[in-house]
Parts: C-alpha cells; sequence; structure tokens
C-alpha cells in the first residue's frame, strides 16, 4: 500500500513548473541532437572523404 | 575505442532515449494541446524508460568526469529513471507520471546546456562535466519530486515549505563519497583518491584539432601531389565509389550548416 500511495505523492501533484520545464527541455533537446548529428556527419565525412580520396 | 558489447548497448540506449523523447512529445501534445490522451504512447515512453535505465546502469563504469561524484550521480539518475517509468507504466493514463519521467530523462541535455554555458563563460573549465551533470540534476530534481515531496522534508525541520531536492541529492553525494573512501580504505589524501576526485573528460565526438591538421597537410601539398591525387579520382571508375559522391556532397552541405550554427 505504500509504494502506490508514495508515486502518487510523488508523481501525481499537478505541477505547472513541470510542465514549462518539460517545454524548455524539448527546445533544448532538439538542439543537442542536432547538435550531435552534425558532430555525426563530420565524422562520417571524414570517412567518406578519405575512403574517395 | 568501445568493445562491441558496450557498443551495442550504447547503440540501445540511444534508440530507447530517441523513442522516450518522440513518444513523451507525442503524449503531452495530445494531453495539453490537442485534449486526447492514448496510453500506448504512454505505455512506450515506460518500457523504452526501463531500458534506457538499465543501459545507463552497465555503462557507468566508464562515465567521464570525476568518478567518486560521477557514479553516484549516474546511479541516483537511473535509480529516478526507473522508478519514474514503473509509475508510468503502473498508471498510463496520467500524463503527469509520463511528464515527470521525460524530466528525468532531460538530466543529460542539460548537462549539454550547462556544458555550452561553461564553455561560453571560460568558468569552471577544470571540473566541466562533473560540474554540468551536478547542476542538470539540481536542475531537474524539484520538478520530478513534486511540490509535496520537495517541501515534505523542510517543513518538518523548519515547519516552511521550501525546496528539499537539491538537500538531498547533495547529501547523498557525500554519503556515498564517504562510504566510498571508508569501504575502499582510502584517505582523502592519498593518490587513489586523487585519481577518483580527477576530472576526465572527452566532449567533442569529432576531433577539430585533427580536422585542421588535415586541411593544414593538404593546403601544404605540392602542385604534383593534388594534381595526381585528382587525377587518379578522376579516372577511378568503380561504382562504389561514385556512389558515394552524393552521400559525400549531402554531409558536406549538412556540416557546413552545422559548422556556421556551431563555431
Amino acid at each position: 500500500m505504500l509504494a502506490p500511495q508514495l508515486l502518487h505523492t510523488c508523481f501525481d501533484t499537478p505541477q505547472a513548473s513541470a510542465l514549462t520545464m518539460a517545454a524548455v527541455s524539448t527546445f533544448f533537446n532538439f538542439l543537442v541532437i542536432f547538435y550531435h548529428m552534425t558532430q555525426c556527419a563530420l565524422l562520417l565525412r571524414s570517412t567518406v572523404a578519405i575512403r574517395l580520396f | 575505442m568501445l568493445i562491441k558489447s558496450r557498443r551495442t548497448c550504447l547503440h540501445i540506449h540511444m534508440a530507447c532515449g530517441i523513442m522516450e523523447i518522440c513518444c513523451a512529445c507525442t503524449v503531452m501534445l495530445n494531453a495539453y494541446y490537442w485534449g486526447s490522451h492514448r496510453t500506448i504512447y504512454a505505455q512506450v515512453v515506460g518500457v523504452a524508460g526501463l531500458i534506457h535505465a538499465a543501459t545507463a546502469v552497465v555503462q557507468t563504469g566508464i562515465v567521464f568526469g570525476a568518478r567518486i561524484i560521477m557514479r553516484p550521480s549516474y546511479y541516483w539518475v537511473a535509480l529516478m529513471h526507473f522508478v519514474a517509468a514503473t509509475a508510468t507504466l503502473s498508471a498510463p493514463e496520467r500524463p503527469q507520471r509520463v511528464i515527470a519521467q521525460y524530466i528525468v530523462l532531460c538530466i543529460f541535455t542539460w548537462c549539454r546546456v550547462y556544458i555550452a554555458v561553461i564553455g561560453l563563460l571560460n568558468y569552471g573549465t577544470a571540473c566541466v562535466y562533473t560540474l554540468s551533470i551536478s547542476l542538470a540534476g539540481l536542475t531537474m530534481f524539484p520538478h520530478v519530486l513534486g511540490a509535496p515531496a520537495n517541501c515534505a522534508g523542510m517543513t518538518s525541520l523548519t515547519r516552511h515549505p521550501g525546496p528539499n531536492a537539491p538537500i538531498i541529492f547533495i547529501s547523498y553525494l557525500s554519503f556515498t563519497a564517504v562510504l566510498w573512501a571508508w569501504t575502499a580504505g582510502v584517505s582523502f589524501d592519498s593518490m587513489e583518491w586523487g585519481e577518483l576526485t580527477s576530472e576526465g573528460v572527452r566532449l567533442e565526438l569529432f576531433d577539430y584539432e585533427a580536422m585542421a591538421r588535415w586541411r593544414n597537410l593538404s593546403a601544404n601539398a605540392t602542385p604534383e601531389v593534388r594534381s595526381d591525387a585528382a587525377d587518379s579520382t578522376c579516372t577511378d571508375s568503380r561504382p562504389a565509389r561514385r556512389a558515394r559522391l552524393p552521400l559525400a556532397l549531402c554531409l558536406t552541405a549538412w556540416t557546413k550548416t552545422g559548422a556556421a550554427l556551431w563555431t
């Protein structure tokens, strides 16, 4: 009985700040994903360039 | 270099993280923008979160930063992620639980944000990874635990509500550091302790210095060498190499855009 009560206490409280933070984090998430994709593309381009030339 | 099992683990970790982000965004848009909720997305978020937490625990042994801080921090984050994913799976019809789990995942995002901020300010660069992870955790934990859990401990101590999650986190880190030193029999002024607290980091996936060296090498090559290289490229008619050219062009366009944004 204690565990469901604890989960309910911690996670089911409506928090406007949590939703705002999730929205802001989503923006940074996609920025970070784009950044890492750029890094991967740089690596891949180097590999392709080395194989080509 | 990564061994094969670790690489596989990392691939599963990344795939689950991306799936979690996409499905959590769908849940949030459904619940708060379109006004509907389908539990299947929440269930996918929960399962992906469990796998993500498990693979994070497997990789914690080779974590960057000061290990005395980073290992307990990652175990803490993985535990929080596991609990949040369990909460999501136990009641997938409640979008608040998905948001809490998503916020735990976003600690890894905020870490990158703080690394960028520290790099920009050029302050605290000696322990940039450890500092970034700690700040990211302190940023997100109050939103994960919720108002009652945040305020309960402080309210019982001072009779006034206040943020409790940072105090819990810092107390946990101090406790694990002392416990580690005690169980390993390491004194705080020993060399072993110095190794545990020293910062080990590799921030960039791509080596920009190697790229600069490669470009300098190409620029300093003699005209004969360059023309020889050009001839050998032009006369090469193998279809596999021709097939790579569009890929190389696409990658060049992509990386030029990225480099213009990030440098």
